[in-house]
């Protein structure tokens, strides 16, 4: 008879009512949070004398792997880098990373400090703000799982501040 | 009800039912998938057949979970519950066509198997957060598949159905399995709270409707007479409506006591196909009719008519001072029993 079926159906319920919802809310709330790029400053043609971006003195720079004009500009505290690739990259699904080393740290990998900026969108130009000043900059293939290339960030202080601010789409 | 194997015993209202259940789910993928390619011009279509496809199979989950409490907290749901099978295997082709897909968007380009490559895609086993979410997929569809694999009749009755029963019980792990596979996949990388809403809802749906529905089933269980040796004083004769039953629990399970022509039988309360509540049924042409799939019994022997060979067993009833009562020992399936008569009530004809 099925009397035996019905409690156990009633027991699985009940373990469902405490189990579903807690994992659930767990999963959720584990969610890392989504580096965003919102809050970058509008820069096309619109800047403010007080918050004109700076060109940080020895940029362009270059990267080792791939051929890109690459920037870095200052705002008071906050740094940037535009980037732009001349050479559509072979590696699909390609992401920059911040790091505060040299970036050769991690081998063919990821330093394990790697910050996600964002996805390098072909050869359009991207600004991403910097999380610090300095360190350098990876682009990591995440089909391949491999360092496509990297380059040192310069620091220091900003030189010129006109011609060369930055223009690029801000990736969201 | 069929006395020989057929792969899908078709009637009209089947037609119907699957019918519906096709164009609802073509209308569904149609506009998902328009309104994708309208609204968010990076998604390819590949990208959104493998959406609309996992949200649709998990919308008709969601659906067939609501359908069998429902069914038992009100009985327009019936209907729905008479095809529900049906529903199911559409659901599991649905998922099935979502893991392909998936499978050969993301797996089947590399050096690995495509299956071995979802088991070793990258992700922290050891905690909640970035935990591998399509593993948890592959485990729900692995389950709906073996279910829809058994829905047929010829399983029920090799299996028999408390076995087949427990075997379908497993459509609760594949749902909470489900639910983090869409948390931890869909929702990781789609942060809109709509979506979250959405999912919180549909899981918060399930859980009251099943729980609802257990509190209701717990209510039909009193131990008041467990183990009772003789007969038992159960409820007025006018407490049964006439064609139509009154379930009780005796000595641990359920017995129906039919009302019709002047006589009251009692049977259990469990239809043979698959334990539907036989109570909750009604008596058409002198035959005790199950609500679920129209299984028939005769109510004094609890026997299917000819050619239908379906058993369950009878109990001996009596009526004193215009009280039921009945002998909480069930007798073997299919034995006649004679039926009580009412008193006031002449005889009518022979008991089909």
């Amino acid at each position: 008879m099925i009397r035996p079926l019905r409690t156990r159906h009633r027991r699985t319920v009940a373990a469902l009512w405490i189990v579903v919802p807690a994992l659930l809310a767990w999963a959720l709330l584990s969610r890392p949070p989504q580096p965003r790029m919102d809050d970058l400053p509008a820069w096309r043609g619109e800047a403010t004398p007080a918050g004109h971006p700076r060109r940080v003195a020895g940029t362009p720079f270059e990267l080792d792997g791939v051929r890109a004009e690459a920037a870095v500009f200052s705002r008071g505290v906050e740094r940037h880098l535009r980037l732009r690739l001349l050479e559509r990259s072979v590696a699909p699904d390609l992401l920059a990373y911040w790091t505060a080393g040299a970036g050769k740290d991690g081998g063919d990998g990821l330093p394990a400090d790697a910050t996600l900026l964002g996805r390098v969108p072909g050869t359009r130009e991207i600004v991403w703000r910097l999380p610090a000043d300095g360190g350098s900059i990876v682009l990591y293939s995440l089909a391949h799982q491999r360092r496509v290339a990297s380059g040192a960030l310069p620091t220091g202080s900003a030189g010129e501040s006109r011609g060369g601010e930055p223009r690029g789409g801000e990736e969201s | 009800m069929a006395v020989s194997y057929k792969a899908v015993g078709w009637n009209r209202q089947k037609r119907i039912y699957d019918g519906v259940v096709l164009a609802g789910v073509l209308s569904y993928l149609g506009l998902f998938v328009g309104s994708g390619i309208v609204l968010d011009a990076q998604a390819t279509l590949e990208t959104l057949l493998i959406r609309g496809l996992g949200t649709c199979a998990f919308l008709l989950l969601t659906i067939i979970l609501s359908i069998g409490p429902l069914a038992r907290l009100d009985d327009r749901f019936l209907p729905l519950l008479y095809n529900r099978r049906h529903l199911g295997v559409t659901m599991s082709v649905v998922a099935l066509a979502h893991g392909v897909l998936s499978l050969v968007q993301f797996h089947a380009f590399g050096d690995l198997n495509p299956l071995v490559s979802v088991l070793v895609s990258p992700g922290r086993w050891e905690g909640v957060a970035g935990f591998p979410f399509q593993p948890l997929g592959l485990a729900a569809l692995v389950i709906l598949l073996l279910m829809a694999a058994t829905s047929h009749d010829f399983w029920l009755a090799n299996l028999t159905a408390p076995t087949w029963k427990r075997l379908h019980m497993l459509v609760y792990v594949a749902w909470a399995l489900l639910v983090l596979h869409v948390a931890l996949g869909a929702l990781y990388g789609e942060r809109h709270p709509a979506l979250v809403a959405v999912l919180a809802v549909a899981v918060a749906w399930v859980l009251l409707v099943h729980g609802a529905g257990a509190l209701r089933e717990r209510r039909l269980d009193p131990d008041s007479v467990p183990g009772a040796r003789d007969f038992v004083r159960v409820c007025p004769v006018d407490a049964i409506p006439e064609n139509r039953a009154r379930i009780v629990s005796l000595s641990g399970e359920r017995v129906a006591l039919f009302r019709y022509d002047g006589k009251v039988s009692a049977i259990s309360n469990v239809c043979q196909h698959q334990n539907g509540p036989l109570g909750e049924g009604c008596v058409l042409d002198g035959l005790v009719t199950c609500p679920w799939h129209g299984y028939q019994y005769r109510p004094h022997d609890g026997t299917s008519p000819p050619p239908y060979a379906e058993k369950v067993p009878t109990f001996r009833v009596r009526i004193v001072d215009g009280v039921v009562e009945v002998h909480p020992r069930p007798l073997p399936a299919g034995t006649p029993v004679e039926p009580a008569r009412i008193p006031g009530h002449p005889p009518t004809e022979a008991t089909p």
